[in-house]
């Protein structure tokens, strides 16, 4: 049984249905009996949707190998910040709990341990605080810094 | 110029919503870095209450301080859970602290953990207590100052507490256990390992009372009789048992105990007077048990693990029958043969 999944930058993909159930969101929707015309995932951009059909894919065919599946899934991860972004939301969308928990998990790495000034390197943010707003926030907060 | 407005634009929608989604699964110091990177950041996070319900100072230095500091700000007002197990410099002073200070914040606190909390007394559990209305887990091991005075404090405040755990608190006796009993009759959770100054009197004002408790740990509590065990029957939605150390426990008592048939755990480890009469029993009653623990028994012998077999050899998965002379056959390969989903062969050490 194949379904017909429609990126927000319109191009159809013909899935296999147990590939595409593996998102709960999409799972529903089968199994509320809406599946039958294309599902339009207007959240989901085309280049991004390929890469998560991917994850799911292989979440089906190297479903009982362990090993060959981690080894996946670590070197499907390894992207741009960019991509990650994307990939998290669209995860989170299409409530894929695996692929949702290990971009997490990268994102959170990638925060790990660093101070705010180290965290706004990572992200690309500028510091648009003012001294005494930043200074009063930090003072607020001392607490959760010591040693 | 318009890429790199755009780019902006993109980051301010996406980063958000990624942080949103990834904050919830920080540890508390990286989240709070999270609030120093930007003004919206700042925003978007404080204005999430899902956020801020946990407060973990476990392990930490100057916890009573920082907890202080902490349910000060606004965004704390919910929390539900505090964790203080093994944490520093937290003293009777500090709850008092909270009780006159942020009471409003502790309105909605369902847990909270003292657990190697050793300087907090009576004192600083009416304070605390007096302040948390709707606490359901209450846990506060290896605390030897506290008396029933702290669970006369608690039962008076707290009325809907599920989960106590009150292991290694030494000074506790019979009077709290019928506190206990007569205050929490949907109890559900009850931990007593090593408070040995209780007896059958008290036990058995628990077993009558709380029906509904689900978990119970008598660990290293040498003075019951079957006078109390007996009466184990009467807890049908019991779960899990610890009977670590029940040396007065005999088959006649454990038969009791086989009545609670929703058994999925249960820890027998140097029940000494116990034969193949009372796990036999078990065998028969129990016949959802996971785990199971006959350490250090020499009056059972390979009987009872055949009537085991034949009622729980799909559900057992932890069985430890080290020292148990009496029993022939029990290799490791000899177990899996009688029960083949064993995953754990060794419980106590």
């Amino acid at each position: 049984m194949a379904l017909e999944l429609k990126s927000s930058d319109n191009k159809i993909f013909e899935v296999e249905e147990l590939v595409a159930v593996q998102s709960e969101t999409i799972k529903s929707l089968v199994e509320d009996g809406c599946a039958d015309n294309v599902i339009p995932l207007p959240n989901v951009d085309s280049k991004t949707l390929e890469l998560v059909l991917d994850w799911c894919k292989n979440h089906v065919d190297m479903k009982l190998d362990e090993e060959k599946l981690k080894e996946y899934e670590d070197k499907f991860i390894e992207v741009d910040q960019a991509v990650l972004y994307d990939l998290l939301l669209a995860a989170n969308y299409l409530n894929i709990k695996d692929l949702l928990n290990r971009a997490c998990q990268k994102v959170a790495d990638m925060l790990k341990g660093k101070t705010p000034e180290q965290i706004r390197e990572t992200l690309n943010i500028v510091n648009d605080f003012s001294p005494e707003e930043e200074e009063e926030i930090r003072k607020e907060n001392l607490w959760a810094f010591e040693e | 110029m318009e890429e790199a407005e755009a780019e902006v634009t993109w980051k301010r929608e996406t980063i958000p919503k990624v942080l949103k989604i990834v904050s919830t699964r920080l540890p508390q110091r990286d989240l709070i870095s999270l609030l120093l990177v930007s003004p919206w950041l700042h925003r978007t996070l404080v204005s999430h209450p899902s956020l801020w319900l946990v407060l973990d100072f476990s392990q930490m230095g100057n916890a009573g301080n920082r907890l202080v500091a902490a349910l000060s700000l606004p965004r704390y007002r919910h929390v539900k859970y505090i964790n203080l197990e093994f944490a520093h410099d937290i003293e009777d002073k500090h709850l008092e602290l909270l009780k006159s200070k942020c009471l409003d914040s502790l309105q909605n606190l369902e847990s909270l953990n003292l657990n190697g909390c050793q300087k907090i007394s009576d004192k600083g559990i009416e304070a605390i207590t007096s302040v948390c209305p709707i606490l359901k887990v209450f846990s506060i091991y290896w605390n030897v100052r506290i008396t029933d005075m702290s669970i006369e404090h608690l039962v008076k405040n707290c009325k809907h507490v599920t989960d106590l755990n009150l292991s290694g608190c030494k000074k506790i006796s019979d009077k709290s256990l019928q506190l206990v009993a007569e205050n929490y009759p949907k109890l559900e959770f009850l931990n007593l390992t090593r408070c040995i100054n209780l007896t059958d009197r008290g036990l058995q004002q628990i077993l009558f009372k709380c029906s509904f408790l689900q978990s119970l740990n008598i660990y290293a509590l040498s003075s019951f009789t079957d006078e109390a065990y007996r009466r184990m029957s009467l807890l049908t939605y019991l779960k899990f048992l610890d009977l670590c150390g029940a040396q007065n426990l005999s088959d006649d008592g454990l038969s009791c105990i086989a009545e609670c048939v929703n058994l999925v755990s249960l820890n027998l480890t140097w029940c000494v007077r116990v034969t193949d009469e009372g796990v036999i029993a078990i065998a028969q009653g129990c016949t959802s048990l996971e785990f199971l623990s006959l350490f250090g028994i020499v009056g059972v012998t390979d009987k009872c693990l055949e009537a085991l077999s034949s009622s729980c050899s799909n559900t057992i998965t932890t069985l430890d029958v080290n020292g148990c002379i009496g029993i022939k056959r029990r290799s490791r390969d000899e177990l899996l043969h009688l029960f083949p989903h064993i995953k754990c062969f060794k419980v106590h050490s």
